[in-house]
């Protein structure tokens, strides 16, 4: 994982990509029990290009030539399979800025912080994204404070509340 | 009623003691979380390898299930045709 994250930050350094967070599962993993989940989601931030296309493949290609391999839509670095996803949306662009260091090892990188990574679940909705909001709620130490203030930038507090009353009746 | 006394509240200690052990491992170190996270994904494929050789296909294991490996599981799977064992059973 160590190296894994190492690739990242050199992605970063030369430019491929500007700035990353580490989300989803292995994010929800920082702040939960472990859970079983087989990649890494990666949001982020690409350089502008000439086009103002999204395009991954610059990031694909700086892998390849790495040597690492590409398999259904993620790359495999050093065993782990990496999903790039672009910022796609407001609240994800905020997650992605104000997203927390920590360290890995000796390694530096960063994670979705709680309360963003609990709206974006909001946002998402699969019923998985639901299952871990409530073991957020349990078991996460997040700001209520903040928490309500990103869902209120973005729209979500009536999603918030149905899915509070339904969880905490 | 509850037929045995104390039965619920030995079910209160034991979803207790659950609750306790789920805050200790959400508190440990990422790399540590990290490390189980491989043991599981192991017992996953492990799981995943046994389902294959019987001819049974998940796209993804069910390991929090014990019906995966059980007779019970089997009952529930769908047979070729599309319908579950149990219900292919009751109609022949």
């Amino acid at each position: 994982m160590e190296k894994t994250l190492q690739v990242l930050n050199r992605l970063e350094r030369d430019g491929v990509i500007e700035r990353y967070a580490i989300a989803g599962g292995m994010a929800a993993m920082f702040y939960l029990e472990p859970i079983l989940t087989y990649d890494l989601d990666v949001f982020v931030f690409l350089p502008p290009t000439p086009s103002r296309l999204i395009s991954l493949s610059p990031i694909y290609a700086s892998l390849r030539s790495a040597g690492f391999s590409e398999q259904r839509g993620h790359v495999v670095i050093h065993g782990n399979r990496v999903q790039f996803i672009p910022a796609y949306n407001e609240l994800v662009e905020e997650a992605v800025k104000e997203a927390r260091e920590i360290s890995y090892g000796r390694t530096r990188t960063r994670v979705v912080q709680a309360e963003h990574l609990m709206a974006i679940m909001l946002q998402t909705g699969r019923p998985k994204d639901r299952v871990r909001i409530e073991q957020m709620m349990d078991q996460a130490e997040f700001n209520q404070g903040k928490l309500e203030g990103i869902l209120e930038r973005h729209g979500l507090t009536a999603k918030w509340r149905s899915i509070r009353r339904k969880v905490r009746p | 009623m509850n037929a045995r006394p104390g039965v619920n509240r030995l079910v209160r200690r034991l979803f207790k003691a659950k609750e306790a052990e789920r805050r200790r491992l959400a508190a440990l170190p990422f790399a540590r979380k990290v490390a189980i996270l491989r043991r599981m994904q192991r017992q996953a494929a492990k799981i995943r390898a046994v389902a294959v050789r019987n001819g049974m296909r998940r796209r993804t294991p069910r390991t929090s299930s014990r019906a995966f490996k059980s007779v019970e599981g089997i009952w529930k799977q769908r047979a070729p045709d599309g319908l579950t064992y149990q219900r292919r059973v009751r109609r022949e």
